[in-house]
Parts: structure tokens; C-alpha cells; sequence
């Protein structure tokens, strides 16, 4: 009985945290079918939901082509950014060269560093490469910023893969660029997965380096359309809401495809 | 536009006549046209070459009417829309990279940064065409540099159907408990007409900043009585509740500008626009916004640039303008035919409601001001702190952020010590080279290092390690008038002098130290402490729906931070918010979660444990899942208590894993400006604004004083740096 | 693909040091082996063993002295130039590949076309009795199965030289002794030079044409299985090898006499060393025989029965620090109590002296 009653007890708190953090959500989806009327009180929905803040959204020029920016750049940075932390990781774990330590603590000290300031002496290295008002600056841009956070998990990770198997694929006549391929890539899936998630996330939602690096409307990502919705005086909250519901879907779909990865990808690196 | 709606329009338009139409639209009363078509572009383009680029920040209707007249005249532009946020830095650095436009739209109170840079062209002026004071709005030293296009200003909005009497005089009304005239007081935006009904202006005859004066002091303490003593204005309210309290039929009179004015003509049945009332027998005067045309002073076509402006300020524009997007053109023609044809005519008593309006000054000190004087109105307005202590803040304030540079240093001595260090640094290497144990065969071949690293490296090198380095050299420089000057520690000791603020005042470096210090422990002990708890209650063997709830519960992760933080910025709505709904229903007093420092901080911190927890779960799932069954077993078997079991057994097991993601949750935490900006942004007065935060007002509000920022970057690092090596330190020593 | 030409080996004053190590862990390894031998390298953990299997296979690059195969020395050469093939004691299988592609791995590296990968993968399989299992990924598979595809992927290539690190380590006992025997029936069927690390005895005895015990980087004895067991070079080769191994405890000979603790062994040899040698003396379980006139006297310590023999150990009077076994047959065990005393003889012929330094002293007892 006492068994049951905690048993009872876990899913009974299990659910109330569940509603806890699914509540604030309930408010944007809320807002988005709603009928475009602040409402008071703790329900969220509107009693008459209607799609007109889609509407707006999609009426919005440039929605579409943004969305297609949006996915193509940080797909493209989160690919790039995955590959480069992958093979620094792997270098940083595997290989004997001077200056390792230094170089893994530094790309940890790197992310203490406030990006405050950054975009100056960027703005001033894409303008002389040429690559101001390109995707391809950006997805740059993205890459990098993931990088330093996804090579010390990808680092953490290859030092859990047992020497062995590298070895053996040495032995079966790999050289190190076949052995990283064939061998340590795959198996660390999950630490990539985890990585490409968060460099993803990374350029998905990003708004000021956009803002600051793109001129032409048609290179404009998600983010920017969406913060118009925002402006002072004229915001437009409902079609904001609309519009995060549509800029969550990729996110979400990326997340339950690799949420598999997810739990072990993270801490595995650690654990071992 | 079809012709049914036109007639509406006209029809209503004679039944709300203003009875208070400028006369200054009369004065151009000329010969009248019936469409818009019948107005001229100035001249015509030809087709030649490549267009002119044209930058905007407009939207929605505002951008498909320029869209509009870019078409009726035929215009060689290339038109550009972008998001308001940012958008004069972004036309600043690009104008400075030679990258900018040829032409942009935005307000001229910026006017003031792009002269001193150079920027901007001159303009003609076309005598007549505009409301003289649309007109004088882009005056510097005698010269035009912009044509208005539109005006934007507070107005009167009237409920008619609830209006008892007119609104005459707002000191004269009788004592009452519900506000009369609704709007936010939360900027120096909406204040200024209060003060300016005291005479107050921000900058004297000469042009000389003066602000705060003595007519500034009357009037904010006139602002205070009208709030707190007589209650005709409302004591904190955002401008959404404003104009939700009008759109309702709580309020007869609600200040706001003509951008709500789409949004309430289709809600308020009775809708009448007037000139602000006035206080003590003085009109309220409010800031007199004019987007205007801008060209740039580095276009390479600079002579059909200036063309273009001019067709874009042209007659046509304005009709067409006026016509398709209601905006308010302070053009004479078109504003007397609008009114005599009855159309739009919401939009032609804002433009005539605007009379009182003073032009906001083109200074660049006046971005100084706005941060300031907004916290010396919202003391006053919220916390009834005497106008004379607040203004007296503001006023140190805005001398510090415009104090002259300071002084150069020298940098003989640096050169030496960069060059001392640079030398020790390199014998440093060397001798590490030296002293390493690694013979060269054993160190990996160089190529397939290199092949490996080098990509990563380089570019990590490129874009991140130099704007690190970048940021410390800009730590030691200001920017000045021109160019940078190199001033040595001065910003440092500056930032730490605190402007001579006590340590426990909101603005002082080490109060923000305080609070960021508290925030990042708080949080990341209730991020490590849900996480791992969630994480324990999901490990229990047995536990059904384990991967639903997984998944539900890192859904505050999946979804992008800035939209989730500002739904919990709405939660939190003192009206509207589901969080004072929740206290009411629990029979407490609702909370104003962006009045005092301790509320809002909990409003930050809600909202980033929110954000956080699901990392810390997940890391400790994966950290779970890797410890081994039978050790649990084993403790069981050996009797073991649960609680003995997680302190004994999980804990020392699940923290390896554990640490780094601790380390990393800090640092974020510690630098988690998106939730400090889009939730409290600072308020009140800064108590919630975290040392970042700060940097980044510093860098991109008011003066962008980067090497201010780049100062607070580089103590931000070093904080961080030796949290890290004192923890790494006491985990090395607990270890041995 | 031709037929195998197995290698011969000579490693000459080899020598290894961990990068940022201050003591090598290999010490100057002479070593010659023919073609088509097979080599089981022994010694404690930490000797020095798997380093040597490693040198060999290239993963690591020697310090000093030199590794030549068929008389070419191979020092700086990467594994795949030296066509050699290796067999782990954790086996290294690919967990992401399944078997067929596991086994094919070494092939689809050398670029072979994939009909001829798809057919020697099938030969290897078949061989091993793989066949079946060709498309399942390693996690599915038991201990042996995965031990085989582990030896299946070092086959395949036809290698000059095999080198096996315990292979059978991870394997219940009688799963290893059919493994074991499998492996002594391949390397009799396809000749092909095998090194083999191990740490099992009976692997070593059974397996070996040559054994070479490693001490602390160095090489005790190399020599046949009879050689190590019969004629140990060294103490530490005695105490080495046997089930269980020969007791080294301390003696003295002089006139005839050997004296081990309070016994007196009358022990006439030819003994050249000179006079009144202290000497350390080895012995095997079949030393001692239980003898009322032994001339030692043990107090009983402890017995083993093992099945149809049983192990009594004893401690010798005046050599209370030592435990020697004694071979019994269960008859005889039967009438001993633990705690009494017994009499010991010793077979002079069995017993192995080494001198003071531990080196085999060649007497032949009168």
C-alpha cells in the first residue's frame, strides 16, 4: 500500500511538473490561434481560435523565402560546424602533438569571453573577404560559433571510444582519414547528433549577427521576419506566436528524431 | 481602393470633422485635385544603369505604399526592408564600410551620429512643399540633409461615446480613483510632453545640451502629482494595457501615436484624434518624430540620388502614401486635399492633432539622454522618488557618458611591457617545446595533423580568437569624434570607479556583480537540482510513460529562447499575465513583477530555470543510464537506503558527468543575455541587468562606446576565467 | 591472390620508452624466429608483452634496435606496409558493421573490387563457420562467434604474420580450450608466422614452437616449451612456468651435501662451481616424493585435491617461508592430517639449482 501511494505520489508530481513547463508554451500556441485579443486569466485559448495570425505571417512578404534561408544556413552551419568539430575534436583526442592541452583549454576559455563586441572585428573580416551580405558569411559566422562548444564534446567522446578499435583499423590497413571516417565518425553518432542539435538551434534562432551582417531582403532568415511582428508601437503578437509555432516545428522535428542520441551523446564523454 | 470604401470614407470623414483642423493645412489651400494620380513625381526617371539601393525599416502597409510610389514614379531603386531593431547601427557600419545604400528612410533623431560620421549628403529643400516644422526637423548649420515623409507624434485618441465633457486642462480635473487619461509612462518618450508643458527642452537655443533643467524639474514633479496626488494618469502601465483599457471601453482618452491608430479605428466605434490637452493651461508638446529620406554622402551617384529624394518627398508620394498606408504626410498639398475630400480623415486630424509637436533634436548627445531620463520618470512616476534627486542622477549619468574622452595615454610604455610580455611568452613556448617529452616520432605526422586541426583551428583562430584579441586592444582605446584614441586603463578603472556611485546603487559595477553572482549560483543550483532530481524520478525502474515525459519536458530547450522568453515576459504581465491570475485565484494580491528589483529578478529567474533545467536532465540521464545495475543492486543487497543509495552510490558516479556541464552552465548563465534583455530588459532601473547586459548597452545603446563595452567584456572573462581555474583547483585537490 | 609467403622475424636490440616515460619499457630483445613459427610471448602483466605485439604490428615505432622481417627492417613502417594482421583481446570488432562487413573492412580498404571482397569474405566465413551469421552486427553475437569473425578479419587478407593479444582471454574455459585447439589446427593448415600473447600457460605449452618469457622489459629465456619447463635458464623461468610452479628457496651445497633449511640432501655431483655455494634451489611438485627416510622434514600445510592427484604443500623445516607442493595420489592424501609432519625425499635428478644470481647451474647429479 505504502508502495503504491509513493508509486502514486511520483506520477502525480511527474504530471504537475510536466503541466509547469508546458504551460508557457500553451500561451504562445494560444495566442497564435487566437482571436488576436489580449486575454487575462489562465487559460490560454481564446474561445474562438482562428488562423488569421497565420494568415498575416504568410501574407508577410519574404516568409517563404526567409524559411528557406533560415534552413538552408543553419543546416549548412550546422553540418560544417559538426564536420570541423568533429575532426578537431578528433585530432585533439587521438593524436600527440605540442601544444594540445593549450589548445583544449583555450577553445574552453574562448567561450568565456562575452560576444559583445565581436560583431565589429567580424563585420570588418567578412566586409574584406567579401562576404557581407552573403549566406555564406553567415553560415561561416554559425559554424564557428558552434564550433568550440561541439569540439570539446566531440573530443570528450572519441576519448571514450576504446583504442582498440582504432588500432584495428589501422591494422587492417586504414590510414587515419579512413579510420576517422569508416570507424570513429560513426560510432560517435550520438556525440554528433548532439552537436549538430545545438549548432543548428544556434543559427536557427539567432537574430542580431543577421541583422548586423545581411542587407538584401532576399538573403534575410526567419529570426529577422519574425522580429517585425515585434517592432515598437506596431507589434503583432499574434502573428509572432504564429510564426514561432512554425520556427519550433524543425527544432522539434531534429530533437525527437535524435533524442535517442540525445541522453547519451552529452555525458558519455564524461562518463567513461 | 474601390469607391464604396471611398464614399464610406468621405462620409465619415464630414460627420468627425475636426472642429481644431490646422489651419497650418488651410494656408496651402491651392487649387485641388481629386486623385492622387493628379500630383506630380517632380520628374521623370530614365532607365538607365543599375538602380540606387533604398534601406527602410517600414512594414505592412507603410512598405507596400513606397512600393506604391517607387512604381508610380518609375523610380531606379532598389528597395530594402528591414527589421527595425538595429537598423540605424546597421545603416551606421555599413555606410562606414562603403557597403551602405545610397538612400534610407528613418526618423531624424539619429541624424546627429551619421553627420558627425559623414554620412549624410545635403538636400534641396523645396520651400512650401512641407510643414515648416517637418521641414526644419533635418536642418544642421543652415543645411537640409533629409526630406520629411511622414510624421509621427502622441495624439489624443477619444472614446466619444464615453466622453462626458471635453478634456481641457489635465491639472483642473477633479480628484478621482480611476486614471482619465490613459497611457504608459515607462519612457522619456511618453513623459516629454509633460515636461515640455513646463517649457522644458533638451537642448537650448544654441543647440546646447541643457537637459536636466529647471523646467524639466517642474514639470516631472508635475507628472509625479498628476500620477500619485490627482490620479488622472495611470501609475505603471505598458502601452499594450493602455491601449487595451481604450479598446475595451475602460478609458475615454488614450495618449498614444498613429501607429495604434489601425488598430483602434476597428474596435472603437466613436474614434476622435485630438492635440494632446494641456496642463495648468500649457499644451503638452510631444515629440515630433519625422521619417525622412536620408542620401548618403558616399553614394557614387550622388546627383540622381538627391533626385530620387526629392521624388520620394514628392507630392505623389505623399498623396499616395496618405492614400494606401494612412500615414501622416506633413506635406501642405496633399494634407488640404485629404481634408477637403474627406479622405482618410483619422489621419488627417492626427496630422492636425500634431500642431503642438517639438521636432525630437537631431543631437547625438541625445542618445544619451533617453536611457536617463526614462529612469528618472519611471522613479518618480512608480516609486515617488522627489524629481529633483532623480533628475540629479540622470544628470551625472548623462555627463559621464559624455564626458570628453578621456585623456590619451601614452603608449611608449605599453609597447615596452607588450613587447616584455610577448618576448617571455615566446621564451615560455620555446622552452615547453624544449622540455616536452614527445620525441618527434611519436607525435603524429605534421600533414594529417594538420589536415585534421587546421580547418577547425583557422577558422576558430579567425573567428573567434582574433575578435577575442580584437576586444582586448579595444578595451584600452575610446572611440572618439573620428578615430580611436588610445587611453590605457581608463575605461577599467572608470567601470570600477562605478562613476563614483556608492557599491549599492543599481548602476554600480559591483551591485551588478552582486546580482549577477546571485543569479548564476541560483539558477545553476535550480538547474542541477530539478535536472537531477526529473532525471532521478524518470531513472526509477519501472516508471511507465518514462519516454513521453522525457520528451515533454526538454521541450523548454527544443524551442528557440527568444520566443519562449517572451511568452513567460507575458506570464508575467501584471494585467493580462497568467501568473497574477494564478495569485489571485490563490486568494493573494497580484504582483508588479517589473516594479521592484527582488520581483523582477524572480520574473528572470523563473524564466531561465525554465530554460535551463532540461540540459542538466538530460546530461544526467545520459550520466544514469552509464552506472552500472549490479553496484545498485549490490547497495540493495547490502540494505542500502535510497538515500544512502543517490549519496553513496549514484552521486559520486553521476557528477564526472556532471562537471563539465556544470562549468558550461555557468558560463552561459553567467552571459545569458537574450533572457535578462527580453525579459525584465534591466528593469526596474537596472536592478536586474547582469554584467553583460550591461556591456551591451554600453556597445549598442546611446553612445556605442565599444571600448566601454570591450572593458566590460575583458572583466566579464577574467571573472569567469578564475572561477574556473579556482573550481578546476578545488576539484583537483579533493581528488588528490 | 597468390599463395602466402610467411615471414621470418630477427628483432635485434630492441628497445621501447614510452613517450614522457623515465623507464623504458622494453630492454634490448634479441629474438629470431623461422617462418611459419609460432611464438607465444609470456610474462607477468606489465612486462612488456603487448608492447612487443604492438612494435611488431606497427602501432608503436621502437626507440632504439631494430625489427626485421625476412631481413629487412621494418622500424618506421605503418601496419598496412607491413602485411600483417592482428587479433585483440577486446577483438575491435566494428559495432556499427555487421559481420560480412567487419570481415570485408581490410579488403574494402586495399581497394578490392567488390565481387572479390563478396567471395573471399564468403571463403573466410565458410572456413570459420560464419556463414550464417554474416549479416548480424557484433552486439548480437556470443563470446566464440565474435572471437571467430575476430579471427575471420585478420585472415582475410592472407597476411605474412598474425599476432594474436590473449585472444582467448574473454572466452569460459571450455569454450577457450576448443578455441585453442582450432587455432593450433589453422596455423598447422595455413603456416603462416603467428606471435601470440598470453598470459595462459597451457596456451603457451600447448601452442608454442617457441616461448619467450618477458621480465621487466627483458627476455628471461627463449626456447621450446620442453626447453622453459625442463631446462629454465633462470629461477624466475622456474617459478614461471608450472601447475604449480617450482619453489626457489634458498641452499647451500658443499661435500655432497645439499642443504636445503635443517634438511641434508646427500647430492653427489660433478660440481665445478667451487665449494660451499649458496645456491637457489627449484622444486617442481614431482621433486618430493612422501619417504619415512626422506632426508627433509615438512610440516603440512594445506591440501589440493585436484581430481586423481592431489597437491600437498608443505613447509620445510627451516624454510617456514616457503610452501613446496608434493604430488600425491588421493590414497596417500588421505592419510595425512593438515598440521602434522611428514618426511620428504627428493629425486635428485628433478630438483634445478641456480646460482645466488639466478642463473641455471648445469650439475648432473652423480
Amino acid at each position: 500500500m505504502r508502495r503504491w501511494l509513493t508509486q502514486m505520489g511520483i506520477y502525480g508530481f511527474l504530471v504537475l511538473v510536466t503541466i509547469v513547463t508546458l504551460y508557457p508554451l500553451l500561451w504562445v500556441v494560444g495566442l497564435a490561434i487566437g482571436d488576436g485579443q489580449r486575454r487575462g486569466g489562465l487559460n490560454p485559448f481564446a474561445s474562438a481560435p482562428s488562423l488569421d495570425g497565420f494568415q498575416t505571417l504568410f501574407r508577410q512578404s519574404g516568409f517563404g523565402q526567409a524559411l528557406f534561408n533560415s534552413l538552408a544556413i543553419s543546416l549548412a552551419a550546422a553540418c560544417l560546424g559538426v564536420l570541423l568539430a568533429a575532426t578537431l575534436g578528433y585530432a585533439l583526442s587521438r593524436f600527440q602533438f605540442f601544444g594540445k592541452d593549450a589548445g583544449l583549454k583555450s577553445i574552453i576559455v574562448s567561450q568565456m569571453f562575452p560576444g559583445v563586441v565581436s560583431s565589429i572585428p567580424i563585420y570588418w573580416l567578412l566586409h574584406h573577404l567579401d562576404l557581407l551580405d552573403s549566406r555564406t558569411g553567415l553560415v561561416l559566422v554559425y559554424a564557428t560559433t558552434s564550433v568550440p562548444f561541439c569540439a570539446y564534446a566531440a573530443k570528450g567522446w572519441f576519448d571514450t571510444l576504446p583504442s582498440d578499435l582504432l588500432d584495428a583499423a589501422r591494422m587492417d590497413g586504414a590510414g587515419p582519414w579512413r579510420t576517422f571516417w569508416t570507424v570513429a565518425l560513426p560510432l560517435a553518432a550520438p556525440a554528433l547528433a548532439v552537436t549538430f542539435l545545438f549548432a543548428f538551434m544556434g543559427a536557427w534562432s539567432e537574430f542580431i549577427l543577421a541583422q548586423t551582417f545581411l542587407f538584401e531582403e532576399s538573403n534575410y532568415t526567419v529570426p529577422m521576419v519574425l522580429q517585425r511582428f515585434t517592432d515598437p508601437h506596431s507589434a503583432d503578437w499574434r502573428a509572432f506566436a504564429a510564426g514561432s509555432l512554425i520556427v519550433s516545428a524543425p527544432v522539434l522535428a531534429l530533437f525527437y528524431t535524435l533524442q535517442k542520441h540525445l541522453v547519451g551523446g552529452l555525458s558519455a564523454g564524461a562518463v567513461k | 481602393m474601390n469607391a464604396p470604401l471611398l464614399l464610406l470614407w468621405f462620409a465619415t470623414g464630414v460627420l468627425n470633422s475636426p472642429l481644431a483642423a490646422a489651419e497650418l493645412l488651410a494656408q496651402s489651400g491651392q487649387e485641388i485635385t481629386k486623385k492622387s494620380e493628379a500630383f506630380d513625381c517632380g520628374q521623370s526617371f530614365k532607365a538607365e544603369g543599375e538602380p540606387l539601393v533604398l534601406w527602410h525599416a517600414w512594414r505592412d502597409q507603410e512598405a507596400e505604399a513606397l512600393a506604391k510610389v517607387v512604381a508610380a514614379c518609375g523610380l531606379p531603386l532598389k528597395v530594402t526592408s528591414s527589421p527595425f531593431e538595429g537598423f540605424p547601427e546597421k545603416v551606421s557600419t555599413a555606410l562606414a564600410h562603403g557597403r551602405g545604400p545610397d538612400l534610407f528612410i528613418f526618423a531624424q533623431d539619429r541624424m546627429g551620429q551619421w553627420l558627425k560620421a559623414g554620412d549624410l549628403a545635403t538636400q534641396q529643400a523645396v520651400p512650401g512643399r512641407f510643414l515648416p516644422v517637418a521641414q526644419e526637423a533635418f536642418l544642421h548649420e543652415g543645411q537640409s540633409y533629409g526630406l520629411p515623409l511622414a510624421s509621427k507624434s502622441l495624439v489624443l485618441f477619444v472614446n466619444r461615446a464615453l466622453e462626458e465633457q471635453p478634456l481641457e486642462d489635465l491639472a483642473m480635473v477633479p480628484p478621482r480613483d480611476q486614471p482619465l487619461l490613459w497611457t504608459t509612462l515607462d519612457s522619456y518618450y511618453h513623459a516629454f510632453p509633460f515636461l515640455a508643458a513646463a517649457g522644458a527642452a533638451p537642448f537650448d537655443e544654441a543647440g546646447q545640451l541643457q537637459f536636466p533643467s529647471e523646467s524639466d524639474r517642474q514639470g516631472l514633479e508635475m507628472l509625479g502629482r498628476l500620477v500619485n496626488e490627482l490620479k488622472v494618469l495611470p501609475r505603471s502601465l505598458n502601452a499594450d494595457q493602455a491601449k487595451a483599457a481604450f479598446i475595451e471601453g475602460r478609458a475615454t482618452y488614450l495618449m498614444d501615436g498613429p501607429w495604434s491608430l489601425d488598430g483602434l479605428r476597428a474596435r472603437v466605434q466613436e474614434l476622435e484624434i485630438r492635440p494632446l490637452p494641456k496642463v495648468n493651461g500649457r499644451p503638452l508638446r510631444p515629440f515630433l518624430g519625422v521619417d525622412g529620406v536620408f542620401v548618403s554622402a558616399h553614394s557614387t551617384r550622388l546627383e540622381l540620388a538627391r533626385s530620387v529624394a526629392s521624388a520620394l518627398a514628392s507630392d505623389r508620394s505623399a498623396a499616395l502614401r496618405l492614400e494606401r498606408a494612412g500615414q501622416l504626410v506633413p506635406n501642405l498639398k496633399v494634407g488640404a486635399w485629404a481634408k477637403a475630400q474627406g479622405l482618410r480623415p483619422l489621419a488627417s486630424q492626427a496630422m492636425a492633432a500634431q500642431v503642438n509637436g517639438y521636432p525630437t533634436p537631431t543631437q547625438a548627445e541625445m542618445l544619451a539622454i533617453w536611457g536617463p531620463a526614462k529612469d528618472a520618470v519611471t522613479a518618480v512616476v512608480r516609486q515617488g522618488t522627489p524629481a529633483e534627486d532623480a533628475l540629479s542622477l540622470a544628470k551625472r549619468r548623462i555627463q559621464k557618458m559624455l564626458d570628453p574622452l578621456p585623456p590619451p595615454a601614452d603608449l611608449a610604455p605599453w609597447f615596452v611591457v607588450a613587447g616584455l610580455l610577448g618576448v617571455m611568452g615566446l621564451i615560455v613556448v620555446v622552452r615547453r617545446y624544449r622540455a616536452d617529452r614527445l620525441t618527434r616520432r611519436s607525435r603524429t605526422p605534421l600533414p594529417t595533423l594538420l589536415g585534421f586541426a587546421l580547418p577547425g583551428g583557422l577558422v576558430l583562430i579567425l573567428l573567434v580568437g582574433a575578435p577575442i584579441l580584437t576586444g582586448l586592444g579595444m578595451s584600452l582605446f575610446a572611440r572618439g569624434e573620428e578615430s580611436w584614441r588610445f587611453v590605457g586603463f581608463a575605461n577599467y578603472l572608470s567601470i570600477l570607479a562605478s562613476d563614483g556611485l556608492g557599491p549599492t546603487h543599481p548602476l554600480s559595477f559591483w551591485f551588478t556583480l552582486v546580482v549577477t553572482v546571485l543569479w548564476t549560483l541560483i539558477n545553476v543550483a535550480l538547474h542541477f537540482g530539478i535536472g537531477l532530481g526529473l532525471a532521478l524520478l524518470l531513472f526509477r525502474p519501472g516508471l511507465k510513460f518514462r519516454t513521453p515525459l522525457r520528451l515533454l519536458l526538454i521541450l523548454p530547450w527544443a524551442i528557440p529562447n527568444y520566443i519562449t522568453a517572451l511568452a513567460w515576459k507575458g506570464l508575467f504581465d501584471e494585467q493580462f499575465g497568467a501568473v497574477n491570475a494564478m495569485l489571485l485565484t490563490l486568494g493573494l494580491d497580484p504582483v508588479g513583477w517589473w516594479d521592484t528589483g527582488v520581483a523582477a529578478f524572480t520574473a528572470n529567474l523563473c524564466t531561465n530555470v525554465w530554460l535551463g533545467f532540461p540540459f542538466m536532465m538530460v546530461t544526467a540521464l545520459g550520466a544514469l543510464s552509464a552506472i552500472d545495475g549490479d553496484q545498485l543492486e549490490a547497495a540493495r543487497m547490502d540494505g542500502a537506503g535510497s538515500w544512502f543509495r543517490l549519496r553513496h552510490v549514484i552521486l559520486p558516479q553521476v557528477m564526472p558527468a556532471m562537471v563539465p556541464a556544470l562549468l558550461l552552465g555557468t558560463i552561459w548563465t553567467f552571459n545569458a543575455f537574450n533572457v535578462i534583455y527580453l525579459v525584465s530588459g534591466g528593469a526596474p532601473a537596472h536592478a536586474t541587468d547582469i554584467l553583460v547586459s550591461e556591456a551591451y548597452r554600453f556597445a549598442f545603446e546611446g553612445q556605442q562606446r565599444y571600448g566601454y563595452a570591450a572593458a566590460y567584456s575583458v572583466l566579464i572573462f577574467g571573472i569567469l576565467v578564475l572561477f574556473a581555474w579556482a573550481s578546476t583547483g578545488v576539484k583537483g585537490r579533493r581528488e588528490s | 591472390m597468390g599463395a602466402v609467403k610467411p615471414v621470418s622475424l630477427a628483432l635485434e636490440g630492441l628497445g621501447f620508452t614510452f613517450p614522457g616515460a623515465d623507464e623504458p619499457v622494453l630492454r634490448d630483445i634479441h629474438l629470431k624466429m623461422d617462418a611459419g613459427g609460432f611464438l607465444v610471448l609470456v610474462g607477468e602483466s606489465g612486462c612488456g608483452k603487448s608492447t612487443l605485439l604492438r612494435l611488431l604490428a606497427g602501432l608503436e615505432k621502437p626507440t632504439n634496435g631494430s625489427i626485421l622481417f625476412d631481413g629487412v627492417e621494418v622500424n618506421e613502417l605503418e601496419p598496412r606496409e607491413r602485411d600483417v594482421a592482428m587479433v585483440f583481446q577486446s577483438y575491435a570488432l566494428y559495432p556499427h558493421m555487421t559481420v560480412a562487413e567487419n570481415l570485408g573492412f581490410p579488403l574494402r580498404v586495399a581497394k578490392q573490387s567488390p565481387e572479390s571482397v563478396r567471395s573471399r569474405v564468403g571463403e573466410v566465413a565458410e572456413a570459420l563457420g560464419l556463414s550464417a551469421l554474416l549479416q548480424r552486427k557484433p552486439g548480437e553475437l556470443s563470446g566464440g562467434q565474435r572471437q571467430r569473425v575476430a579471427m575471420g578479419r585478420a585472415m582475410v587478407r592472407q597476411p605474412r604474420l598474425f599476432l594474436f593479444d590473449e585472444p582467448l582471454s574473454n572466452l569460459d574455459a571450455n569454450l577457450r580450450a576448443q578455441m585453442r585447439a582450432e587455432l593450433g589446427q589453422r596455423h598447422r593448415e595455413l603456416g603462416i608466422t603467428t606471435v601470440y600473447v598470453t598470459h595462459d600457460q597451457v596456451e603457451a605449452m600447448t601452442l608454442a614452437d617457441s616461448i619467450a618469457l618477458l621480465r621487466n622489459g627483458r627476455l628471461e629465456q627463449v626456447g621450446s616449451p620442453e626447453d622453459c619447463f625442463m631446462r629454465p635458464e633462470t629461477d624466475y623461468v622456474a617459478s614461471f612456468f608450472g601447475q604449480p610452479p617450482a619453489a626457489v628457496v634458498p641452499g647451500a651445497w658443499s661435500d655432497g651435501i645439499l642443504q636445503l633449511g635443517q634438511g641434508q640432501v646427500p647430492f653427489k655431483a660433478d660440481w665445478s662451481q667451487g665449494q660451499d655455494s649458496q645456491l637457489k634451489v627449484g622444486l617442481r611438485p614431482d621433486a618430493l616424493v612422501l619417504d619415512t627416510e626422506g632426508s627433509l622434514e615438512g610440516h603440512l600445510d594445506e591440501v589440493e585435491y585436484t581430481g586423481a592427484e592431489c597437491r600437498a604443500y608443505f613447509r620445510l623445516r627451516g624454510l617456514e617461508d616457503h610452501r613446496v607442493c608434493v604430488s600425491i595420489d588421493s590414497n596417500e592424501a588421505a592419510k595425512l592430517n593438515v598440521g602434522t609432519t611428514a618426511r620428504l625425499g627428493v629425486l635428485n635428478d628433478r630438483i634445478l639449482l641456480f646460482g645466488a644470481d639466478g642463473k641455471a647451474l648445469r650439475v648432473t647429479p652423480e
